[in-house]
């Protein structure tokens, strides 16, 4: 059975080691990038199923990675993994089109279901997120 | 005198000793004539001229020598329009001169004259009309002085008060007036009234503490001033002012003591400078800094404290889940672990907030707005209607800044003073952006005292100018309070 294969756009190398450690062995990663034009290149170039995306990203926000990404790959699965936690950036991220929105600090029990739901074409969005 | 009946009844020895008699007096009318003849010629701070009846010279002394350069030899006969200005000649300042000391005796005599080199100087004294024994006109005496100097000083003294005059009447960019001893203006120049907007006859006699804020009046600081200037000869000061309309003014001025002529302190001259823009530019770029820091900080704490925080929460919460069943106690206290490190990553990013919203940066200004709303209703019942529509795509930092920062202190202002529904509203209007925070009230007063919460008002206000804005508050006691901020803004076409 094929892995589903992931993109990872984050700028923290210690958040970027954890994500790699959790998505092994159920996720194929792909390629890790840490701004957002590279994610942008990424994704054209992988087309992965699940692109997770950093908003806080150097260059170029998730968001407008999410905007631009969507408009070519309306298919591609988007999950934002953050550390805003407030409601604003959760909004904005589902109006660029965002499948999921993952709070960091809640990561170890919402990250699993997150791309469980992406993969399965709907939306999760993280009870963290104030409001 | 000789009288006749004397004569006839003198015998020839009377007749001979009467003779003697009259030859005595006319020695003594002769020594007399001679005296004085002596005296008017060894004046030499006057020139004694005389003239005949056709304004020839016949007399001249050694005062007029020394004035007019002439020795007596050369200028008896020579007429007396010698010494005349030919302009005086010409215009018949001469003649009238004349004319005038014939009819009524004597003339003024203060003007110009010409000395023998043709050099000019100034004599003061008068044309006297002089008469023989039966009234007949027999010519004319001339005495004057040379006043040159005391002319010159005069006349640069007039021309000095003149230019001074002159000066304090165009002087525009200062704001010139004087105070009296008591504290009122006394007198008030164009240029204080083009920086005041209050016309001289409003100030006139006012206080001169009714160009002072509020609270400086309370604090008495004009009396201080005054009383400062008096014991140090002389102050400066530098503070906010308010000019007739209101609207207030940064001013730099020195007050100086003014003296009357006999000495005595009768006042305070006043000159003060305009210097609201500089004050507003320093502002401005003490603003900009200050935000930029805020900033820095901001992100600093976000980007980095914020994201290793959340490193250690994910640590500890994998290290819980991966436990085996029966260490329960370590369980419990990764959880409490955990739970305080999501306290302290929770303090750090409220912290990060309240510095600088990074929201405005990442999402945008109506994100950011509408996350000011969200915080705002989520923490009371008041609902806030809010839109945002039509803006463009970049708005400049400093802009999205000064409206995030006005929406914030309003709503706060909302949170105090109003109870109903809310309304925040920002759209774009041709090249202006438009923001409108208005509540149902209560309200208060559009004139806070600034001490308490109007200082807001005044940050909102200036936030607005200082991006070339226009900032409007109205409010009724009870009605409704309606904020209202237009923003030039230059227009790059697309959206949010």
């Amino acid at each position: 059975m094929r892995l589903p294969r992931i993109v990872i756009a984050e700028d923290h190398p210690s958040t970027q080691e954890i994500l790699c450690q959790m998505l092994t062995p159920g996720y194929d990663v792909v390629a890790v990038v840490g701004d957002g034009e590279s994610a942008v290149q990424a994704a054209e170039s992988e087309q992965p199923d699940i692109l997770l995306l950093d908003i806080s990203l150097p260059f170029l926000s998730g968001i407008a990675v999410a905007r631009k990404v969507k408009k070519t790959y309306p298919e591609m699965r988007i999950v934002f993994v953050t550390a805003h936690a407030e409601r604003a950036y959760l909004r904005e991220a589902f109006r660029a089109g965002a499948n999921g929105y993952v709070v960091k600090r809640a990561l170890v029990a919402e990250l699993a279901p997150s791309l469980e739901a992406a993969l399965h074409g709907e939306t999760y969005r993280s009870p963290s997120v104030a409001g | 005198m000789v009288q006749n009946d004397q004569e006839s009844t003198a015998g020839p020895s009377g007749l001979q000793e009467r003779v003697i008699e009259l030859e005595s007096h006319l020695g003594r009318l002769q020594d007399s004539d001679r005296q004085l003849r002596l005296f008017i010629d060894s004046v030499r701070d006057y020139a004694v001229i005389a003239l005949d009846t056709n304004n020839c010279i016949t007399g001249w002394n050694a005062g007029a020598e020394r004035i007019l350069g002439y020795r007596e030899s050369e200028i008896l006969g020579k007429s007396g329009s010698m010494i005349f200005t030919p302009e005086d000649i010409e215009n018949g300042n001469m003649q009238l001169e004349f004319d005038s000391a014939r009819k009524t005796g004597r003339a003024e005599n203060e003007r110009w004259h010409v000395r023998k080199d043709g050099s000019r100087f100034w004599g003061s004294g008068v044309l006297a009309r002089i008469d023989d024994e039966s009234g007949n006109l027999v010519g004319y005496g001339k005495v004057m002085r040379d006043l040159t100097e005391r002319k010159e000083a005069q006349d640069r003294l007039r021309q000095s008060e003149e230019h001074l005059r002159l000066l304090v009447e165009n002087v525009t960019d200062y704001a010139l007036f004087q105070v009296d001893l008591e504290g009122r203006i006394s007198s008030w120049k164009p240029g204080a009234e083009r920086t005041f907007g209050y016309a001289t006859e409003e100030i006139e006699g006012k206080p001169f503490e009714t160009l002072f804020t509020g609270d400086d009046r309370e604090q008495g600081f004009a009396k201080q001033e005054l009383q400062r200037a008096r014991t140090e000869g002389g102050v400066q000061d530098e503070r906010w002012l308010v000019r007739k309309d209101g609207s207030r003014l940064y001013a730099r001025w020195t007050t100086s003591l003014a003296f009357d002529s006999s000495g005595q302190l009768c006042g305070f001259v006043k000159v003060l400078q305009d210097e609201t823009e500089r004050k507003a530019r320093e502002q401005s770029s003490l603003l900009t800094v200050l935000e930029n820091e805020r900033r820095r900080i901001a992100r600093e704490l976000h980007d980095d404290l914020v994201q290793r925080l959340a490193v250690l929460e994910i640590g500890l919460a994998r290290i819980r889940r991966d436990l085996p069943a029966n260490a329960a106690a370590a369980g419990t206290e990764l959880l409490r672990l955990e739970q305080q490190t999501g306290m302290l990553s929770n303090d750090v990013r409220r912290l990060s907030h309240q510095l600088h919203p990074s929201v405005l940066e990442d999402l945008g200004l109506c994100a950011a707005l509408e996350s000011l709303v969200d915080e705002f209703q989520s923490s009371r019942s008041q609902k806030i209607d809010f839109l945002c529509e039509g803006l463009p795509a970049e708005i400049p930092t400093s802009i999205a800044t000064a409206m995030y920062r006005i929406a914030q202190e309003a709503l706060r202002n909302v949170a105090k003073h109003a109870s109903g529904r809310g309304v925040l509203r920002v759209t774009r209007e041709g090249e202006m952006l438009r923001l409108t925070i208005s509540d149902a009230g209560p309200g208060f007063n559009a004139q806070p005292d600034p001490r308490r919460g109007g200082l807001g008002i005044l940050s909102m206000k200036e936030r607005a100018q200082l991006v070339g804005g226009q900032f409007s508050l109205t409010s009724k006691p009870g009605g409704n309070t309606t904020i209202d901020v237009v923003i030039p803004v230059p227009v790059r076409e697309g959206g949010y």
